[in-house]
């Protein structure tokens, strides 16, 4: 803390400091020798910012010459000055001029109280938005990942088959591991993984990696508890370890120790938590917060058998490489020694390894992923462009403002001026009203912000973090923060201020010159901001037209599903350790109750949600087709349903029938298929009777049996995609979906699915409990968010943009208050005057308007890219988004217009 | 050499005052010039460092104080002049004057 004072006595001028330094050292230390006695450590730190106040405001002081000895004489005495004589002070009396000014222009402020809350709630939402949006940034982009030593970490990649770096296989990373003399470890992980954790109310989403046992160790992460992950759990049959990410740990854990050595359910799989994770590391990918690092040796239980088998595969690329460099060895050489490992991997096995390059990015050089990296730089762009647009729309508005209010008082300041104020305390006294606006301004915009972060960390709007984001308002967002309200408010304090202070006094005090903010460039100025306001506003509001049209038309799509009211459950019988025909007849008898209950019109199985669950699809061969890279292969998405499945959902069979008994396991496999996929492969919609194959079994062919019609598989709006079913009497579902049509509301049938299935089998969790109607809502999520997001905007826009209509046009008649009184006056109409007065604001909307439509133009066709059935600007939205800001620029003109023409002749004469 | 200064009702400001008023009692160095100033004001005084300093240096360019050097530049006293003892007097006279004006409108109770 004496530091602190040090650094702030630099402040003063040389020889000062050479004199009284010393002196004024101790006497601080003196101060708070004797704070830290009779307050502790608050009243240090209260006597520390008392001292370097005082250091700020009396060095100023000091350098601009200012005298200690007498007052000055008093302003008070003379006419025309609108601030009152100085209060008598409460408590100890503060001798520091820089509190003393802003003492008085917060008393300044609170006399003009619509003026000051309407700047303050524009200046709040302006920096509020900036720092949230520089949190994502920051939790994406800048803040450094807490490796020990961070310089000695290397990341290595592995080119995939388009010769971009990319995932490596494990088998590969044994390899690159090998090199002892060139790195002191290398971790390995597989990251993106999501599983389902089962907790005592519920099941829940979380996100893992799995990660090899020196994980945390080469990375130089201290756990906070537990001994962490061993050699051993890198073995496949090994028990499934976890170690828990430490905001997972005091979310859902409550901080309890005791977790350690515990076993948590993930995917039906039991996992002993043997450690925490260090407070601050999040995972793998910056910014993400993720729930669980798995052991290698979990990824059997917890995902399947064939994912255990990737450890032995080098045909898959799941893995990302960090290493730590030996002492002594450089990146250079690492790369070399890479460059002789991958030759020698493309001789042994040509197929897989030959022209994959293995490329040592040096320490920081790759942020998350080099594919990544740029995608996530333009998006962090973006995202701060957009920041900056609004800011800069927040100044223009409050730089109006100050504009307007600085002229009111130009009177007071000319004769203080007169009296001998220097300029710099002139200076002083305007920014000391910025600067404190700015200052709460700023403050209110981070408590914003908060409830901004709360908001983005929930999910409501995907995120390109790999899982839940981690966003923080830490040092580096705050420092932001604080610097752009600094910025803010020096720049729309000091514009006016300059201009005040540089005011020629002779002129302002004649009655005529007023060529302050008023002159021809200082119009000119103005109306440019508004203009720009206007502009901004428009192409907002235009936009926020055209999601908000998306979204409607999103909702209004036939979705290709006739049920309205469809209750959803899943259930998994791996919780209860059942086997598959266990499970079958167990499913059978829980479907068969639910078909009996009242209310119940069908029940069905699925292995996913129709539209937008994440299946699987399949690599399929079809009979006489090729497709563009010459092979009859095609991905396809496969969807598995069971019987009553297109039934249940109303789904339209087109041809042929869906599944009857006849289609038991033994039987040949049959498929029903989307009418897109008929039309895609062979060009016609009955397509009954075809056959296509599997790739991974191309003997084994499919028949056919029906066609329904489409559902969209991905999201909702998109193309039809062709898709193909398969039965459940096929293919067994260990985790089925049962979808159960009913007569009256879904959601009351809910309880009683739960309550059903656990008369039938307790231990059964229930993973998902929803409706179809939920699901679909839940589907439209992005674009309702877009859609609210930008319609808020835009109707800010278009307050701000009046409330700068306002200031124009205020300033204006205030301006020519003389000159409107002298036409009405001569006999001039009142309406001519009002229009008059109109015009110029007219011009400005106009021209705005105008601008506005053709940058909306521009930027529509970005936007539209993703929604349904909009391709561009449309003559309603637009023309109701212009007639808004004109009745918007209306109102705002109005009241001033009319203050105006309600002037006394006689009055507008004697005025200034 | 004394400075130049305005008229006398020109007031001093307080911080001033009451460096001189602490002074009057005898020599004292900076720390205790702050201490005496806050005891005698009730803690309502309390001089920043800038504030004393600053007023020091210039009171003493004015001839109101000397600057009693000592071989620890921390340890530098301050001893009331001729000059300041007089400025001290008038400021005084002052505010004696507009005390006996509150009391003649009744704002501060007459002497007994």
């Amino acid at each position: 803390m004496e530091l602190l004072y040090r650094l702030s006595l630099l402040a003063y001028p040389r020889r000062f400091r050479r004199r009284y330094g010393a002196a004024m050292l101790e006497l601080f230390r003196v101060r708070m020798h004797r704070a830290a006695r009779h307050g502790g450590s608050g009243a240090r730190l209260r006597c520390l910012a008392r001292g370097l106040g005082d250091s700020a405001g009396n060095a100023l002081q000091e350098r601009l010459g200012r005298s200690t000895l007498y007052e000055r004489r008093s302003l008070a005495s003379h006419p025309g000055i609108s601030s009152p004589p100085l209060p008598a002070p409460r408590g100890p009396m503060s001798t520091n001029p820089l509190l003393e000014e802003l003492r008085h222009a917060a008393r300044r402020l609170l006399r003009s109280p619509i003026f000051t809350l309407a700047t303050l709630l524009v200046l709040a939402v302006g920096i509020g938005a900036n720092t949230t949006l520089f949190s994502v940034v920051s939790a994406l982009m800048l803040r450094p990942q807490p490796f020990a030593e961070p310089e000695r970490l290397v990341d290595i990649y592995q080119d995939s088959d388009g010769g971009e770096p990319n995932s490596t296989s494990f088998p590969a990373y044994r390899d690159i591991a090998a090199h002892g003399d060139l790195f002191a470890g290398v971790a390995a992980a597989t990251v993106g993984w999501g599983a389902t954790l089962l907790l005592p109310d519920g099941a829940r989403s979380v996100s893992v990696e799995f990660v090899t046992a020196d994980y945390f160790e080469v990375l130089g992460l201290d756990l906070q508890l537990g001994r962490g992950l061993e050699a051993l759990d890198d073995t496949p049959g090994a028990p499934p370890r976890a170690i828990l990410g430490d905001a997972t740990w005091r979310g859902l854990y409550g901080a309890d120790p005791g977790i350690v050595g515990e076993t948590v359910r993930l995917n039906g799989a039991s996992v002993t938590v043997v450690g925490v994770a260090p407070r601050g590391y999040g995972g793998w990918s910056p910014g993400a917060a993720r729930d669980f690092f798995l052991s290698l040796s979990s990824l059997g239980p917890v995902i399947a058998d064939w994912a255990a088998g990737t450890l032995e595969r080098r045909e898959d690329h799941w893995f990302q490489l960090r290493a730590r460099l030996a002492p002594g060895v450089t990146p250079a050489r690492a790369q070399a020694a890479m460059d002789t490992l991958q030759s020698r991997l493309a001789r042994e096995f040509p197929e897989l390894n030959a022209g994959r390059d293995i490329t040592v990015f040096a320490p920081g050089e790759v942020r998350a992923h080099p594919q990544a990296d740029g995608q996530i730089a333009s998006l962090s762009a973006g995202l701060m462009v957009v920041a900056g647009l609004l800011l800069l729309l927040v100044c223009a508005c409050v730089a109006n403002l100050f504009l307007v209010r600085a002229t009111s008082r130009r009177d007071e300041i000319s004769i203080r001026l007169a009296l001998g104020a220097s300029r710099g305390r002139i200076l002083l006294h305007v920014l000391s009203e910025s600067m404190l606006l700015a200052l709460v301004g700023g403050a209110l915009g981070v408590t914003g912000a908060l409830w901004g972060i709360r908001f983005l960390e929930s999910g409501t709007i995907p995120l390109p973090f790999n899982g839940p984001p981690d966003l923080r308002l830490d040092s580096q967002v705050l420092a932001f923060s604080a610097v752009v309200a600094a910025g803010a408010g020096l720049l729309f304090g000091l514009f006016p201020a300059l201009r005040l202070a540089r005011a020629d006094t002779t002129a302002t005090l004649r009655p005529e010159g007023h060529s302050l903010a008023g002159g021809a460039a200082g119009r000119w100025l103005r109306s440019a901001l508004v203009a720009c306001q206007v502009t901004i506003s428009f192409v907002i509001l235009a936009v926020a037209g055209l999601y908000v049209q998306g979204l409607a038309n999103a909702q209004a799509l036939d979705l290709g599903i006739g049920a309205d009211e469809v209750a959803v459950m899943r259930t998994d019988a791996g919780y209860a350790g059942l086997d598959d025909t266990l499970a079958r007849d167990l499913f059978a008898a829980y479907a068969e109750r639910i078909a009996a209950l009242p209310g119940v019109q069908a029940v069905a199985q699925a292995a996913q949600m129709p539209v937008r669950d994440s299946g699987g699809s399949s690599t399929l061969l079809i009979d006489g087709y090729r497709g563009s890279d010459g092979t009859g292969a095609v991905e396809v998405p496969r969807l598995v349903v069971g019987p009553g499945y297109f039934e249940t959902l109303g789904i339209r069979l087109l041809h042929g029938r869906g599944w009857t008994p006849s289609d038991e396991p033994g039987a040949p496999t049959v498929a029903v298929v989307s009418r897109a996929m008929a039309e895609a492969y062979w060009n016609r919609t009955d397509v009954v009777g075809e056959r296509f194959a599997f790739q991974s079994d191309p003997d084994a062919t499919v028949r056919i049996v029906g066609v329904v019609a489409d559902v969209p598989v991905g999201a909702i709006g998109e193309e039809p995609t062709p898709a193909f079913y398969l039965s459940t009497a096929a293919n067994p579902l260990q985790r089925p979906l049962f979808l159960v049509r009913t007569a009256g509301r879904a959601e009351l049938l809910l309880p009683t699915l739960r309550r059903t299935l656990h008369e039938i089998e307790p231990t059964l969790p229930v993973l998902r409990l929803t409706t179809l109607r939920d699901h679909l809502h839940d589907a439209l999520a992005v674009p309702r968010a877009g859609a609210t997001g930008l319609a808020g905007f835009g109707l800010l826009g278009l307050v701000l943009a009046g409330i700068g209509l306002y200031a124009v046009v205020a300033f204006g008649v205030e301006q020519r208050t003389r000159e409107l009184g002298i036409r009405i006056a001569l006999g001039a109409g009142r309406g001519r005057v009002v229009a008059g007065v109109l015009r110029e604001m007219l011009a400005v909307t106009g021209t705005a308007l105008i601008a506005g439509l053709l940058l909306a133009r521009v930027v529509a066709p970005l936007v539209t890219v993703q929604m349904v059935g909009v391709d561009g600007l449309d003559l309603l939205s637009l023309s109701l988004t212009a007639l808004a800001l004109a009745v918007t620029a209306a109102a705002a003109a109005w009241v001033p217009a009319r203050r105006a023409v309600r002037l006394h002749p006689a009055t507008a004469l004697r005025m200034e | 050499m004394t400075y130049g200064r305005p008229p006398s009702e020109t007031p001093l400001k307080p911080a001033v005052f009451h460096i001189l008023l602490a002074l009057s009692n005898g020599q004292l160095h900076g720390l205790g010039i702050a201490d005496a100033v806050e005891e005698e004001t009730e803690g309502d005084m309390r001089l920043a460092a800038g504030t004393l300093y600053r007023s020091l240096k210039e009171m003493a360019e004015a001839g109101m104080v000397e600057q009693v050097d000592s071989a620890d530049p921390r340890r530098t006293s301050y001893r009331l002049t001729d000059s300041g003892q007089q400025v001290l007097r008038q400021e005084a006279q002052r505010l004696a004057r507009l005390v006996e004006l509150a009391r003649g409108r009744d704002i501060l109770p007459s002497r007994p």
